[in-house]
């Protein structure tokens, strides 16, 4: 049986090797991976853009937001099975 | 597994529930609410008694985002709009002199569980590299990184 930590470093990697390893490694510094255990299967997601990242300095902003909703350019997601570590690819938009 | 199970079912339907109209709110979550009553309210609390699972229940309550901070000696619950938290004035200032801590806020759509560029953002600006974001639908908690390889 996987830790939940196991299974969502194999869905990440999953994720990310779904994109492409070399865009997601290019463009890793605006992207993002998220994962969560949904009763044994671990969900996992990792969005990625190829824009550049933004600047986040703090002390330059009047206002910072939290956002439920807004698709990544580029992005997979997967759940992990924990008892077997078999994984199942759900979605995947990856650039051409 | 089995126990987890039913607590994972049990908080679905019970946010469902909560959601629907059907029921309502433990007084400890009505007292929660009467304090942020509206978009854009904000309070404080003593420091650890606030539970990612109580902003979840407020989120199905209202079908609005919440957020939970914590700093060195308080909670504070952030009540937002329908997809958004907004975080300025003053806490914006306790943010920027690095006083408080984002635990989790809310998704409370039925869409896919994803971290936004905005929710990435928020970690960035604050130098943090984990949060929680839980569903207000399924009571969930799922954790985003603002770092891809992390792990590897």
């Amino acid at each position: 049986m996987l830790t939940v930590k196991e299974a969502k470093k194999i869905g990440i990697r999953a994720c990310i090797d779904a994109i492409g390893y070399e865009f997601c490694k290019k463009h890793a510094d605006n992207g993002t991976s998220l994962y969560g255990d949904e009763d044994g299967i671990v969900y996992c997601y990792v969005g990625v853009s190829d824009e550049p990242a933004p600047e986040c300095d703090i002390s330059k902003v009047d206002r910072l937001v939290l956002t439920s909703v807004g698709e990544w350019p580029y992005y997979a997601s997967c759940h992990v099975d924990r008892t077997d570590g078999r994984i199942e690819m759900l979605e995947v938009k990856k650039p051409n | 597994m089995k126990n987890i199970l039913s607590s994972t079912a049990s908080t679905k339907t019970s946010l469902e529930a909560i959601r629907n109209g059907e029921a309502g709110l433990t007084e400890k979550r009505k007292n929660m609410l009467a304090r942020v009553p509206c978009s854009n309210d904000w309070a404080t609390f003593e420091k650890d008694t606030i539970s990612i699972k109580d902003i979840a229940y407020l989120s199905a309550a209202t079908h609005h985002e919440f957020a939970l901070l914590r700093g060195k000696t308080k909670d504070i619950i952030v009540h937002g709009v329908e997809l958004h938290c907004y975080f300025d004035d003053e806490l914006l200032g306790l943010l920027q002199a690095k006083k408080l801590r984002l635990i989790a806020h809310t998704h409370p759509d039925y869409g896919k569980i994803i971290a936004s560029a905005d929710d990435r953002e928020f970690l960035k600006h604050i130098n943090q590299k984990t949060s929680v974001i839980v569903s207000s639908i399924t009571g969930i908690d799922y954790e985003y990184e603002s770092n891809l390889f992390e792990d590897f």
